[in-house]
């Protein structure tokens, strides 16, 4: 029997003071701080997750986009771990952090880096709290492109599904630097429902906000 | 600083340094430990108290065996620095 085509089945926006599920606002908040926002739209998710304070913004922002993706799939995602694969990608790496952790090292008799912030330097750090907080154990990867590439994605997913045993993807641009944040995450599952993995479709859902 | 004093700061310094959210320094039993329990650290943690200790305090932990038992608790580790400061 042939498996359904693949279909992005949810989708997430977070750009400027808003964040969208599926088109919706979800969230919506007047921070001029782009920590303040981060820590607004946590608050109003109900999630209990402490650690979530500890870690660097690009790490809150994607833990804060998978939660809208996956909460609600919870249970199913930790039944096939194994079969759930991540593909991130953005522009500005680290940066964020890596120049906090600059700062922090850049005065010789002020030499006092922080671990916890030294420990975020790295771009894929957040999507390893994603896979953390969701048990995901698949594939997972981190691109640093100069723009938004939806082509890239999209050929990426479907080399990821050649392999049976990927049963969910969740993907997307998870850029963020300063004040700055522009989020597109989206799963991708073999379905009847949801909009079809196209780069076209992908290009749409960055650009419609 | 006597050592009640030493130990409200401690606690202030701990959650901010931390960033324990949403937490007071009421929240924090100086007799319970840090680690496991308690107020449930980790390894990154331990580094960033080992890192307030020679910022705020300058104190440099000389044994990385005598770890566990300085930062058991609050209260150990008030009785670390004021052994260090005598």
């Amino acid at each position: 029997m042939k498996s359904p085509a693949l279909h992005i089945t949810k989708h997430v926006r977070i750009k400027g003071d808003k964040i969208l599920l599926n088109g919706e606002i979800v969230f919506q908040s007047e921070s001029i701080n782009l920590s303040d926002f981060l820590n607004s739209a946590y608050r109003n998710t109900g999630l209990n997750y402490p650690k979530y304070f500890k870690m660097d913004n690009l790490a809150k922002a994607s833990i804060l986009a998978a939660h809208y993706i996956l909460n609600d799939i919870e249970q199913e995602i930790q039944t096939k771990s194994e079969r759930i694969s991540i593909c991130l990608s953005n522009s500005s790496s680290s940066l964020d952090t890596d120049l906090k952790h600059l700062k922090s090292v850049e005065d010789p008799s002020n030499f006092f880096p922080s671990p916890a912030v030294f420990v975020y330097t790295l771009p894929n750090i957040g999507l390893g709290e994603i896979c953390i907080k969701y048990k995901i154990m698949g594939e997972n990867c981190f691109y640093v492109f100069e723009k938004f590439n939806a082509a890239f994605l999209s050929q990426k997913i479907h080399i990821s599904f050649a392999d049976e045993n990927t049963e969910m993807m969740l993907a997307g641009w998870v850029e963020l630097f300063e004040n700055d944040i522009d989020i597109l995450l989206f799963l991708t599952e073999k379905s009847e429902k949801g909009l079809p993995l196209e780069t076209e479709i992908i290009e749409n859902l960055y650009t419609q906000f | 600083m006597n050592k009640p004093e030493l130990i409200e700061t401690l606690k202030g310094q701990i959650i901010e340094r931390l960033n324990l959210e949403g937490m007071q320094t009421s929240d924090i039993n100086e007799n319970e430990p840090l680690f496991g329990e308690g107020l449930g650290l980790d390894s990154i943690d331990a580094l960033e108290l080992i890192v307030l200790l020679e910022k705020e305090y300058q104190i440099k932990i000389e044994d990385p065996k005598e770890g566990k038992k300085i930062f058991h608790s609050v209260n150990s580790l008030a009785d670390f620095i004021i052994a260090q400061k005598a």
